[in-house]
């Protein structure tokens, strides 16, 4: 008796375990297949629940509020707060001050893109490491003009990633790091085009043949987003046993570092190889030629004009 | 009599509601936390907590909110699906080694 009613236990619990499983799948499957067919309506139905968290939580990074601030990182702030003592002791005047405010107004310039087209500065309240996906989640969304598409800047030019979802209050974007992200460099040094891979945490991959001499701080370009320098190759992974060499190559500034971006309110274009090529160009022009005065240059062209000079 | 043995039978059955409420509380705040650390806390917290959540209570609602997190964070990307998949996973898991996990409990 007692072993036909273990027996029966043991039987009830399996078809009820059974059946959970089978709920698990089904509502799996369910999900997967709103992930699918209505992704947009399933994307817009949780940004409107989520909307107060990322309020809240744009509220307590970035507001001014003295709430907030007390919430803040203290002993960031309390760092901060003696490495700017110290400097303005070592500097003691408003000399320093006025620099401070000069390099600060042309880092806003910059980032509004003062010389090219409108944009719109957003702070960074979520990054790669701490989202759940490698991206970057910043606080200015459709109701600041914020569009799906919208190319991501930091400094003057450098585009470090796309706005692939945006909601009424905060955007989320795609870094060209973002694992499976691919774009085409130009690496100066051995001066070659190749496709690039986002590896994530903030790493981009180039893949070369053996023959090619990478070498770690080689510059790259990314010429389809009309950028500056993107950043330098910093390690090389090279086996000789290998027919490929891989270089990865990180931002000029590291994202754990920025806090304000800037989105552009016009959308990337296609970019011909021509133009691609006028953009390295100008970059390489821009990165090895400084300005100099012609009474102080002594070139080729001015020492012949010179020579020629007397004999005209 | 009769009133003393009603009075045991409210008392036993208020106490197991407010058991059972208790159970339904945690698993409502733990709901709750998760769902904060999902949508703007750091993805290990989340992942540990989806990982204790599936081991204490099982519940299917952990899914829905693993697609939300997809359907948010991964949107017009490739892989919008992973964190569905793997909660999935890991709960069919949790539900074969359940039996084993309650021989301890005997």
């Amino acid at each position: 008796m007692k072993k036909f009613s273990s027996i029966t236990r043991v039987n009830s619990h399996r078809i009820s375990q059974n059946k959970k499983i089978k709920r698990i799948a089904i509502t799996t499957i369910v999900c997967i297949a709103i992930l699918f067919l209505i992704p947009k309506v399933f994307n817009v139905l949780v940004a409107t629940v989520v909307a107060p968290v990322n309020a809240t939580k744009t509220w307590v990074k970035e507001s001014g509020a003295s709430l907030p601030q007390y919430f803040r990182n203290r002993s960031e702030l309390v760092d901060e707060i003696s490495e700017l003592r110290s400097r303005l002791a070592v500097t003691s005047g408003d000399h320093f001050t006025l620099q401070t405010l000069a390099k600060e107004n042309r880092e806003l310039r910059s980032l509004l893109g003062d010389e090219g087209d409108e944009r719109i500065v957003a702070g960074i309240i979520g990054r790669p490491g701490v989202l759940p996906y490698d991206m970057l989640m910043i606080d200015q969304g459709t109701s600041d003009g914020i569009y799906e598409g919208a190319p991501v800047y930091i400094g003057e030019n450098t585009v470090i990633g796309i706005v692939k979802n945006a909601t009424t209050f905060s955007s989320l974007v795609e870094l060209i790091t973002t694992s499976g992200f691919e774009s085409t460099v130009y690496i100066i040094g051995p001066d070659i085009y190749t496709n690039a891979v986002g590896v994530g945490g903030g790493q981009v991959r180039v893949g070369v043949p053996q023959g090619i001499a990478l070498s770690e701080g080689d510059l790259v370009v990314l010429p389809s987003v009309t950028s500056g320098v993107y950043g330098a190759v910093s390690v090389v992974q090279s086996e000789p046993t290998r027919p490929e060499q891989y270089g990865f190559v990180s931002p000029k500034t590291p994202l754990s570092s920025i806090r304000l971006v800037s989105v552009g309110r016009t959308p990337l274009e296609p970019v011909s190889f021509e133009e691609a090529q006028a953009v390295v160009e100008q970059v390489k022009t821009d990165l090895f030629t400084v300005p100099v005065p012609d009474e102080i240059l002594v070139d080729t062209t001015s020492t012949t004009s010179s020579s020629t000079e007397p004999t005209e | 009599m009769k009133f003393w043995s009603t009075l045991r039978v409210l008392l036993v059955l208020a106490l197991n509601l407010l058991s059972n409420m208790q159970e339904i509380f945690l698993r409502v705040i733990s709901f709750l936390v998760l769902l904060i650390l999902g949508f703007s806390g750091p993805w290990f917290l989340f992942v540990g907590g989806i990982l204790l959540y599936c081991v204490a209570f099982s519940g299917i609602e952990v899914i829905v909110l693993a697609a939300s997190v997809d359907a948010y964070f991964g949107f017009n990307t490739q892989s919008f699906y992973y964190y569905t998949i793997y909660t999935a996973l890991l709960l069919i898991t949790v539900q074969y080694a359940r039996p084993f996990l309650k021989i301890y409990d005997n």
